[in-house]
């Protein structure tokens, strides 16, 4: 059941869906349910405030510019369409290398991941950092990013994210898992090669 | 026990500190603008992104309004700078351009690399000029009275420019506003029978048939486009060759509108926070030029990729960032000025004739090195070429310098 349906079973989102066409106070209410969402996605993932909000303007500009060809009808379609909008802007805002380092400083004020998270997924005593979880993070595929993103920042589920992403809801799941395989053995194995490298950053993030 | 294999990451990145509270006042603006885009239908609406991208590049992560009205500043005098000389039969055109005691048009600038600035243009006749950004930000300029005002409506925040040391010539044209130099600039190609004009002959622009023209005019190339049956330009496009290339657009013209005039006070209105600041407008010298080069290296540690309108907007972005000019600590007059003086020292450089074969190579030099050159130029009616040093030192040779990765300075 969707947590936004009402007493009736309408879910209002889907109803401002339909009626946004046609009314400018149901746009605004799709605008309400779906900035906190969107902002707190690219904030996870940009970690910087001014460029999630930017990001995030960009997004709402261009869902209301091309609101008249979404051809959805229903508030799952939106999320597909919003969600799929914020990805690619945010992939197109990590592609440029001062956006990830703006990330990777923010990263790095944050300090080091819990040990009681950490340990047992990293099989290390040593907690890593933050920094390096984003740095392993965006080592990985434009799209092991995206299906980790929508997964843990967004929150969607794998078969939001395979719509997101135009893939199979399997292909996500198996994608996923790989993908985290991929950033538990890097973490681990950063951590030790650049302490026995006697202080030498290996992956040049600095 | 965990039955979802991933619950663990969900906790480690559950970890991260995110600040995912939504910001009230970003929320509430970006609602206002969303809502009226989609009124306004699919036009793409990213101007304002893409000019906080520009003042986030400049400020290397953070995007106060001064940057972007620096940079604005920058190309607008770097444009009304340039001189030109030059030709043709637009004469009815240009007669109605003159005669017209108000215009109200659209304007983009677009700096090679950057994306573009977009702005709304107004023209109150005799010398009232005023801009106003996508992003709100208003410059409104009275030429005669030598006054300019940048207002930030969004933060309250306003700087007062006065214009000091202004040739006494009531015509010439730093006197003028943008919409009056362009102005007298087709003018001055309408009287010239050596002036080399273009017919492109007719095309549809947004659905109106118009004629076009191509002004091959140094160093500032012009192409009008207008209407054949009111003879009034409907779009006037301007390429300073740069570098850095600057394309200048103004199109959707509409002459002798009624026009707010109170729209065109340089008073700044109740409740702003006012920084004020002077501009000298007396030509700028070598002097000038080595100045900007001393607070360049003073404050940066080092010499600017370039000379050029976008070099003066880094400066202003990494100056600002350096004293910790923020949104809410505005910059001083002193502050100001150091951003001024750099942008004025810089424009003696952008104002030399190609004939001067001026050169900038101070991109990797560090400052202090007496054998290094960073910049040359042969004055008019000399045979030596005047160099500067990274020392800050000048010296006169019978050639240039040969120094690879020179810039060529083309105004």
């Amino acid at each position: 059941m969707n947590d936004s349906q009402n007493s009736t079973g309408i879910d209002p989102v889907d109803k401002a869906v339909e009626a946004a066409r046609t009314s400018r106070e149901a746009f605004g209410q799709l605008f309400d349910h779906f900035y906190p969402l969107i902002f707190a996605y690219c904030s996870r993932r940009l970690l910087v405030r001014a460029v999630a909000e930017d990001v995030t303007s960009e997004v709402f500009l261009k869902v209301a510019a091309h609101f008249s060809g979404f051809p959805g009808s229903s508030a799952e379609d939106f999320r597909r369409w919003v969600f799929r909008i914020a990805t690619n802007e945010i992939n197109a805002q990590l592609r440029q290398s001062i956006r990830r380092r703006e990330m990777l400083e923010a990263a790095a004020r944050m300090g080091t991941v819990n040990v009681a998270v950490s340990t047992p997924l990293l099989s290390s005593e040593t907690p890593v950092d933050w920094e390096d979880v984003c740095v392993v993070l965006n080592e990985l595929s434009e799209r092991e990013q995206s299906i980790i993103s929508l997964r843990f920042f967004a929150g969607l589920k794998h078969d939001q994210i395979a719509d997101v992403l135009d893939i199979a809801s399997g292909t996500s799941r198996v994608a996923l898992t790989r993908a985290l395989d991929k950033l538990r053995d890097r973490l681990p194995l950063s951590d030790q090669t650049r302490r026995s490298a006697s202080g030498t950053e290996q992956r040049g993030h600095q | 026990m965990n039955n979802n294999p991933h619950d663990d990451w969900e906790e480690l990145f559950g970890q991260l500190l995110a600040d995912t509270a939504a910001n009230d006042e970003h929320r509430e603006r970006l609602r206002i603008q969303f809502l009226k885009a989609c009124e306004d239908g699919p036009a793409p609406s990213s101007q304002r992104s893409e000019i906080r991208e520009i003042g986030r590049f400049l400020m290397k992560y953070k995007a106060p309004h001064w940057t972007v009205a620096t940079l604005l500043v920058a190309c607008v005098v770097w444009l009304s700078q340039s001189t030109t000389t030059q030709v043709f039969a637009l004469d009815e055109v240009v007669a109605n351009l003159v005669k017209a005691r108000t215009a109200r048009y659209d304007m983009t600038v677009t700096v090679a690399g950057q994306p573009t600035i977009k702005a709304k243009a107004y023209f109150l006749a005799p010398s009232h000029f005023r801009q106003e950004m996508d992003n709100g930000y208003v410059n409104i300029a009275d030429w005669k009275a030598r006054r300019m005002v940048g207002l930030d409506s969004m933060n309250k925040m306003a700087t007062v420019i006065t214009m000091v040391n202004l040739p006494a010539d009531p015509d010439g044209e730093r006197q003028k506003n943008q919409f009056e130099m362009i102005r007298d600039r087709l003018q001055q190609v309408v009287g010239d029978q050596e002036a080399k004009v273009e017919s492109l002959g007719e095309k549809q622009l947004d659905g109106r048939t118009v004629v076009g023209f191509r002004l091959a005019t140094r160093p500032m190339p012009m192409t009008v486009w207008a209407d054949p049956k009111t003879k009034f330009p409907i779009r006037i496009d301007a390429v300073m060759v740069g570098p850095p290339r600057t394309e200048v657009v103004m199109s959707n013209y509409e002459f002798d509108v009624e026009l707010d005039k109170s729209k065109f006070s340089t008073e700044v209105p109740d409740g702003y926070t006012i920084t004020k600041t002077e501009i000298d407008a007396s030509t700028p010298t070598e002097k000038d030029f080595i100045a900007a080069l001393r607070i360049c290296g003073k404050e940066t540690g080092g010499f600017l990729k370039g000379v050029d309108p976008v070099a003066v907007a880094a400066f202003s972005g990494a100056y600002m960032a350096k004293q910790g000019i923020t949104k809410d600590k505005p910059p001083t007059a002193e502050q100001m000025q150091q951003i001024v003086k750099v942008s004025r020292g810089f424009q003696f450089a952008m104002s030399l004739s190609p004939e001067t074969d001026a050169h900038y190579a101070g991109a990797d030099a560090k400052p202090g090195d007496s054998a290094r050159a960073v910049f040359w130029y042969q004055p008019e009616k000399s045979k030596k070429y005047r160099v500067v040093y990274a020392d800050f030192s000048v010296k006169e040779l019978a050639a240039a310098p040969q120094i690879e990765g020179a810039i060529k300075i083309t105004p």
